[in-house]
């Protein structure tokens, strides 16, 4: 069985007094897509920013590689290699789209130039390219949700977190999305994508887990899931 | 509830003791000045924190109704030769009709932009007051009427030559405005400030009006530091720009606040009878030239390490013992 | 009324509108990236004013290396200081409340050390007039002036073109965002807050020229960097030429024709006129 990049084990976490995730153990495996299903409130985006020490942990333990990340600062974790799409994308709504992108280099150090990396992204979104110099605020949410998977792609991470990329997107875009994070895989990362559109999740994924209330209530390949009445029930409309 | 409860009799203490106080010492004319100094601070105090600690809203230029209310009365009764209770009135209407001309433009908005046009306000009022024909410019406003002469069956009260007299009024302002206080923090009204002090916008989602409550916590602050800055000028008798819009006025009701715990209603009173007999008593002898570096650094001491103040601390650990007893 | 006397106040106004934005441009950075409000701006402003007061005046320092000291005496107060008001940042209010105080504190250091007597950096060369083409300005203007359009260019190339000046953009609008790709947020906000008090030093000497440097004169500079700051809109650096300008030019218009009482007022009415029409600055967005 290949190891776990990342592991979280009773991990218990919230804002103030008010405890959102009740000690949540799950794992990602290398070089695979990772999925976490839940619903609106289930603590999906608290995981996230639990992984990457935006909030930290009031309990449980986080490892990345084997090594705990328990403890450091956000920019600790991300130049572990760990980068997160956040929810609503988060842009830097003054800079430029460019200016955006160069951002996301700053977590990578050596190998590939400024502009390698540059070309890499915008070989995967083609439509970047003449978008360059635009404020990122002027652009539409699916052009923004490009910028903000290319800048976390600009640091060429080994692992990336991807939280709801596809809410409120056109079709069209959200196939586009996905049709990305295959490639993700492909090129080697690792991914763990939060959704709440379970079924295109879950056809692209390896391993699915369910959040609900901040407690894991399954988890098992795509297969399983499919076929769980709970998931069919809750997730996919069956 | 434990807390509210003992507020009230911590007031009723304070109450008691200063108007004890005031007996004993109301024939000492240096004791009985030091005393109407202590209870004009803490009326100021008091009123800047049902504003601060009472909503949220941190002031940092009140001498602007301290100077106003100061230069209405004063130029109510020197010029228009207004009875000094009137100038009084004169000046709380006023004052309270400024400070809409402040809450108005900043409440409006979030953020500290109110602290900041306040202390624009006491500077630029300051600027007028020096520039103005009516206020005397630099030279100031001499000759301000006392309280005058009464006699109550065959008692006197002569305003002009008695401390005493003058403590005893200034001591009924000061009981007023903390029975006010008392009261406010108990009301609705003053639940529904508190719940603009702890997170505005949560306040907003609840339905509450948070531009009306932080207008009339500020109208109230503005009526008694207007009363106390009137008081004043009929107590010393004459007005410059700079004794009305000082920055003692100010400060050190903040400093008195913070010493005494803003999340009370009584912590500034009592914080201000502290540091005015400290710094007659005290500090004024070891440091003439540098007492108010001495309140700077308690000021920034107090924020940094006991944020709610001596006294706040204080009634914290009542309210924890009452717990573990019932 | 001569038009002469008109075009020398725009010309003056013009000036003094680059030396407020630069007076500003502290307060502005440190309130833009930390959402602090440092109420000790002006008395740190200050204290960079008495440096200078003393290396020039005292020790025949030359201007520019006057500049430079200042800046680097304030620059490493503003370090120390930094530590202080980390402790508490994460109350919005206290914080507020401690730059204040640590206001009060410089300005009392000020009377204690310096005594109350105003003082003003008289440099012969500088006090004399220029001619620039039809006008007439003091040199000691136009070369604060000039400095000041130099300072606020260099920052404003530097936030824009530098890797440091985007790190810092890009936590000022998203810290959370710019967490994420590894900018470490805390050591932006030192270095912000520490450029922003040596920014602020740096103006004093200044400051020591083109007006009176009295021991109590800090919260003046304060309201007028905070006025300029909001006028200008959150963080926008270069909104606050702009913004200094119209004070600059309303003030040494108003001169002409009214007292300086209403120099005073026209800053107030400026403040609650942004405060009303647009208080997101001129330069700001509405979210």
């Amino acid at each position: 069985m290949p190891e776990a990049i990342l592991s979280l084990s009773g991990v218990v976490a919230g804002y103030g007094e008010v405890v959102v995730l009740r000690g949540v153990s799950l794992s990602a495996e290398e070089g695979k897509i990772t999925v976490v299903l839940g619903s609106n409130g289930s603590g999906k985006t608290t995981l996230m920013r639990t992984v990457m020490g935006v909030l930290p942990p009031i309990e449980g333990e986080i490892t990345f590689r084997g090594e705990s990340v328990r403890g450091l600062k956000t920019h600790q974790i991300a130049r572990k290699g760990i980068a997160l799409v956040p929810e609503g994308r988060r842009l830097w709504g003054d800079m430029t789209v460019r200016e955006n992108l160069e951002m996301g280099y700053l977590l990578r150090r050596e190998g590939d130039s400024l502009e390698e990396r540059l070309e890499e992204v915008l070989e995967i979104f083609p439509h970047l390219r003449r978008l360059l110099r635009k404020t990122a605020r002027t652009l539409s949410g699916g052009e923004q949700q490009m910028v903000a998977i290319g800048r976390a792609l600009m640091g060429d991470p080994d692992m990336v977190l991807l939280d709801e990329p596809s809410l409120g997107l056109a079709p069209m875009v959200v196939a586009e999305v996905f049709r990305v994070i295959e490639r993700m895989r492909e090129a080697g990362k690792t991914v763990l994508l939060v959704e709440q559109n379970a079924k295109k999740a879950i056809e692209i994924s390896d391993y699915v887990w369910v959040l609900e209330n901040g407690e894991i209530r399954f988890s098992g390949p795509p297969e399983e899931a499919e076929e769980n009445e709970k998931v069919r029930r809750a997730y996919l409309g069956l | 509830m434990g807390r509210r409860r003992s507020e009230k009799k911590i007031a009723g203490v304070v109450t008691l003791l200063v108007l004890s106080s005031a007996f004993v010492f109301r024939r000492d004319p240096f004791v009985a000045h030091v005393l109407v100094q202590a209870s004009l601070l803490a009326l100021i105090s008091l009123a800047w924190n049902i504003l601060g600690g009472g909503c949220g809203q941190i002031s940092f230029g009140h001498a602007a109704f301290f100077g106003t209310g100061a230069y209405v009365s004063a130029i109510l009764t020197t010029q228009y030769h207004l009875n000094p209770w009137l100038g009084i009135a004169g000046a709380c209407v006023s004052v309270v009709f400024l400070s809409l001309l402040v809450g108005v433009p900043s409440f409006r908005l979030k953020g500290a932009y109110f602290a900041l046009l306040i202390l624009a306000y006491a500077h630029v009022l300051k600027l007028v007051a020096l520039n103005l024909e009516i206020t005397k410019g630099d030279e100031g406003i001499f000759s301000i009427p006392s309280f005058g002469r009464y006699s109550f069956g065959g008692m006197e009260v002569n305003f002009f030559t008695s401390k005493g007299a003058n403590l005893f009024l200034i001591l009924l302002f000061l009981i007023a405005g903390l029975w006010t206080g008392i009261w406010m923090r108990g009301s609705q009204t003053g639940i529904a400030m508190e719940a603009v002090r702890e997170d505005e916008v949560t306040a907003e989602a609840m339905g509450i009006d948070t531009l009306r409550y932080k207008l009339f916590a500020l109208g109230v602050s503005a009526f008694f530091t207007a009363l106390g800055g009137a008081f004043y000028v009929h107590y010393i008798h004459f007005l410059t720009p700079d004794s009305a819009y000082s920055g003692y006025w100010s400060l050190m009701p903040i400093v008195a606040a913070l010493f005494g715990g803003i999340r009370t209603v009584t912590g500034p009173v009592v914080g201000a009878f502290t540091l005015v007999c400290l710094d007659e008593f005290l500090i004024k002898e070891l440091l003439p030239r540098g007492d108010k570096l001495v309140y700077g650094l308690l000021f920034v001491v107090t924020i940094l390490f006991f944020p709610r103040g001596i006294l706040g601390t204080w009634v914290e650990r009542q309210g924890h013992g009452r717990k573990k007893e019932g | 009324m001569s038009f002469s006397l008109l075009a020398n106040s725009i010309a003056s106004g013009l000036l003094m509108g680059a030396n407020y934005a630069l007076f500003a441009v502290g307060l502005s950075l440190v309130f833009g990236v930390l959402k602090i409000i440092n109420l000790a701006h002006g008395e740190l402003l200050l204290a960079g004013a008495y440096v200078g007061y003393f290396a020039i005046r005292g020790m025949g320092v030359p201007l520019p290396l006057a500049l430079l000291f200042s800046g680097l005496s304030v620059g490493i107060v503003g370090y120390l200081y930094y530590f202080v008001v980390r402790r508490i940042r994460d109350d919005e209010l206290n914080t507020l409340i401690l730059t204040y105080g640590v206001g009060v504190i410089l300005t009392n250091l000020f009377l204690l050390l310096f005594t109350a007597d105003e003082r003003i950096i008289n440099i012969p060369w500088l006090t004399e007039g220029v001619w620039l083409g039809p006008v007439q300005v003091n040199r000691g203007n136009l070369v604060s002036g000039l400095v000041s359009l130099l300072i606020i260019g260099g920052l404003t190339f530097f936030l824009a073109r530098t890797e440091t000046g985007k790190m810092i953009r890009a936590s000022s609008m998203d810290r959370e965002a710019a967490a994420l790709v590894g900018v470490d947020v805390e050591r932006i906000d030192r270095f912000a807050f520490v450029l922003g008090c040596a920014l602020a030093g740096f103006a004093g000497p200044l400051f020591g020229i083109v007006s009176h440097i009295n021991p109590v004169g800090g919260e003046a500079v304060t309201i007028n960097a905070f006025i300029l700051t909001v006028l200008a809109g959150l963080g926008s650096i270069p909104g606050l030429l702009l913004a200094g300008i119209i004070l600059g030019l309303g003030e040494a218009i108003i001169v002409v024709f009214a007292s300086t009482m209403f120099q005073g007022i026209f800053a107030l009415a400026l403040f609650v006129a942004v405060l009303f029409l647009r208080p997101e600055g001129i330069f700001g967005r509405r979210e």
